[in-house]
């Protein structure tokens, strides 16, 4: 199938596949706890005994419930398992008339017996089992040593240690870690994938825990004495630090990650936030921050539940790793001599590798920051989930009829659009004091576009306009502009900028760059041995566009798998990967202007927007902006507006060509702007 | 020039040939084969399976990556016509039990509350 060949042959290649719709559901973009009083040391005022010295016992855990009586569905390896619990069913009708099976179990038929009767006291938990594999688990619940004889089948001596398991008193669940450890064998005996057998083995020596006897053994005092050291450990609990969590498991099978978050809520995904959470939600939206997707499915906003993350007091004895979660903690200072992190609390924790992802924080306004008490309970920086909660659900029981939005920014463009979309009878403002909407990004002509568009849904968008002061007057806020016109609002949202949390690295002596406020890396996502950094807390060297700071999604997931990735490459002295995928951004801030993007997206660089005639019916106007290179005009950037298709790739190979183009008309004919015309087959 | 440039194209300009010989040869490329993907896909060049497929990344990160991989291994070097015999069964079994135990996936519909 070729870009364009085929449109001009009148079959439509380019299926206008909606972006909108992977892009919307996957947002994003950098995390922080609701605005306390920041923790910034001046570098060097630390004290420095803090480093090596703390013998604090281990941080309490959080009490872990587990959930109820529902069986979890397997995401993602649907296809994989699915057949497989077929087979499994089938198997277990198969099974009954194998003879050869017959055998062996009627000789460990007590230990079967035994090991049968201790299965019921579990059946409750297979029971619920939903109706994808009742049978399986309720009728292998008590041949579940049966399995191994069959597994025995195609080695003979692989039935002792397996059998051998299952008379063992305790049940196959809770013996899993010593089951699983004969069923390689059968496994590496019967394939040549030695992949599984060597994967424990291999990576035990890498792992903290010691072997399995041995550990369990000495299991209290280990506890104690690992409860403060994590091979990898992540300081930050969002997007980049949950993909980081992720690429480490995925490269080093055994590994324990702990992940530090300063804020409570599990990993959650950040655009829903000011995107699907208003434009699919209802009304219980800000209880379970969750919204009915396209597709017709519920999502919420987290990326996983409770239990998908280990305890961390029973991370250094689970045998085959796990990822842990610490909530509500600060790191403080990391001690890169003694490989150690320190918490507020004072806890010392050591690590192997570690990663910064702390992400950002909205920036505070002064005038506002200065304001009495009463003032400030009408102010909410928008960021976090209790920010979403606390403007849904004042907007829900009319309590706010007037809302008043600072800032150009595209979260603040888009919390304008998202709001107004939802409460059509609220009166939304927004307040700037640049021209128009997502000024910084947009060539003027487009920013004017923008901020025509969602004028026209009804915001009533005051540009230009500098805030002097404001007071709580009766009920309302009221917000005195320069020019001394007075405003008059039930709450105030900021959504004007974004400060790094880049102060814990300044507080332990690395690098912050000046320019851009982040944490300084390499393009391996490298501050130095041990020490990584990714998503929107870092400055890294982009070999094609230089150093760069993005707070993108796509970025802090990009970036957090290759730092994760480069963390256990280090580790195992391979080579790291450079950064090389340039990772895009979605925005929606009126009606029919669909942005993408790719590169650097600075409206202070030269730009040619090239623009389709408006269809005819929809009047839907598409175009695509190639933004020049200050050096050399080649394209560094490419901002797509309602264009789909593959168009993400294209850019990014133009980007990654460094190619300048005279005519850029030509070059913009790699972009869907047009749909190909209907064929006649 | 001015700093932001306006470019209009019509419909007939937008299909007319391509002269430049860059953009000729990208616009004949597959889609698909425009720029590598991020995601390094299921299957590694010697045929073994990629754990580090995106597409198993928070199944092979949970508390039981460790029996998906068994099972998905398992299923991998054994034939069709011995895994519906039963082979593979315990290692799909240990995954199944661990996910039921620790409750590490979501669930398809109702959901707990979260906090």
């Amino acid at each position: 199938m070729l870009l364009r060949a085929i449109g001009r042959s009148a079959k439509n290649l380019v299926s206008v596949r909606n972006i909108a719709l992977s892009r919307a559901s996957l947002g994003g973009g950098g995390h922080h706890h609701e605005p306390t009083p920041v923790y910034t040391p001046k570098p060097g005022s630390l004290d420095w005994y803090l480093c090596g010295n703390n013998k604090k016992s281990a941080h309490e855990p959080e009490p872990y419930i587990p959930k109820g009586d529902d069986y979890g569905s397997f995401v993602g390896a649907a296809v994989f398992v699915g057949l497989t619990i077929a087979a499994v069913l089938f198997k277990t009708d198969a099974f009954k008339k194998d003879t050869h099976v017959h055998h062996h179990v009627q000789k460990h038929e007590t230990s079967h017996e035994s090991s049968s009767h201790a299965e019921p006291a579990h059946e409750p938990e297979p029971e619920e089992v939903e109706a994808v594999a009742p049978e399986p688990v309720a009728s292998t619940s008590s041949p579940s040593s049966e399995p191994t004889p069959v597994a025995a089948q195609t080695s003979e001596e692989s039935a002792q240690p397996s059998t051998s398991s299952q008379s063992e008193p305790a049940p196959v669940q809770q013996e899993t870690p010593e089951v699983s450890t004969p069923t390689p064998e059968p496994v590496s005996q019967s394939s040549e994938s030695s992949a599984s057998s060597s994967s424990p083995s291999s990576s035990s020596p890498s792992t903290e825990s010691t072997p399995q006897k041995s550990e369990e053994a000495s299991n209290e005092s280990d506890e104690k004495k690992k409860g403060l050291y994590c091979e990898y450990v992540i300081i930050g609990s969002g997007t980049a630090a949950y993909y980081a969590s992720l690429a480490i498991r995925a490269k080093q099978a055994e590994a324990k990650v702990l992940m530090i978050g300063e804020e409570n809520e599990l990993p959650y995904n950040r655009p829903p936030l000011s995107k699907e959470l208003w434009w699919y939600g209802d009304e219980n939206s800000s209880k379970k921050l969750d919204y009915t997707a396209l597709s017709g499915k519920k999502r919420d906003i987290f990326y996983e539940v409770e239990g998908f993350f280990v305890k961390p007091e029973d991370l250094p004895s689970a045998t085959h790793g796990g990822v842990s979660l610490i909530r509500g903690s600060k790191v403080v200072k990391i001690c890169e001599e003694d490989k150690t992190v320190i918490l507020e609390d004072g806890t010392t924790i050591g690590f192997g590798k570690v990663l910064i992802a702390t992400g950002t924080r909205p920036k505070k306004m002064d005038l506002f920051e200065k304001s009495s008490n009463e003032v400030q309970n009408k102010i909410t920086y928008y960021h976090y989930p209790a920010d979403f909660k606390k403007v849904e659900n004042s907007l829900a029981d009319s309590t706010v009829k007037t809302i008043t939005i600072i800032g150009n920014s595209l979260i603040a463009s888009e919390l304008a659009y998202s709001i107004k979309r939802k409460y059509e009878n609220v009166n939304v403002h927004q307040i700037f004091e640049e021209k128009y909407n997502a000024s910084d990004i947009l060539p003027e002509h487009l920013a004017k576009k923008s901020t025509e568009a969602i004028q026209k849904m009804g915001v009533n968008v005051h540009s230009e306009e500098k805030i002097g002061g404001v007071r709580k007057c009766c009920k309302n806020v009221v917000l005195t502009m320069k020019d001394g016109s007075e405003h008059r609002t039930d709450l105030i949202v900021i959504a004007d900028g974004e400060d790094v949390n880049s102060e814990l690295a300044e507080a332990s002596g690395l690098k912050i760059n000046s320019v851009n406020g982040g944490v300084t890396t390499d393009k391996y996502l490298k501050v130095s041995p041990n020490i990584y950094a990714a998503g929107s807390v870092a400055s890294f060297d982009d070999s094609v566009l230089g150093t760069r700071r993005l707070s993108s999604w796509e970025n802090a997931q990009i970036s957090g798998r290759l730092a994760g990735e480069n963390m256990v490459l280090n580790k195992n002295e391979k080579d790291e990967k450079a950064f090389w995928y340039q990772p895009s951004f979605f925005t929606k801030f009126a009606p029919h202007l669909h942005l993408n993007a790719i590169g650097q997206i600075d409206s202070k660089l030269e730009t040619v927007a090239v623009y389709a005639e408006p269809e005819k019916d929809s009047q839907i106007e598409r175009a695509v902006v190639f933004y020049k290179s200050k050096n050399g005009g080649h394209i560094v950037g490419v901002l797509l507006v309602n264009v789909f298709g593959p168009s993400l790739d294209v850019a990014r190979r133009i980007i990654d060509d460094r190619k300048n183009i005279e005519d850029l008309k030509e070059l913009a004919k790699l972009f869907p702007l047009y749909e190909a015309p209907k064929a006649d087959e | 020039m001015s700093f932001h440039q306006i470019l209009k194209i019509s419909p007939t300009e937008f299909w007319n040939d391509i002269k430049n010989e860059y953009i000729q040869k990208l616009s004949n490329t597959p889609p698909d084969e425009v720029y590598p993907s991020n995601n390094p896909g299921p299957t590694l060049p010697n045929g073994n399976v990629n754990f580090e497929c995106h597409c198993v990344s928070h199944l092979v990160a949970s508390p039981c990556g460790y029996h998906f991989r068994e099972a998905i291994n398992c299923q991998k070097s054994t034939n069709e016509e011995d895994i519906e015999k039963g082979a593979c069964g315990q290692q799909l079994l240990s995954f199944m039990e661990c996910a039921n135990r620790t409750q590490c996936f979501k669930l398809s519909e109702e959901k707990d509350e979260k906090k």
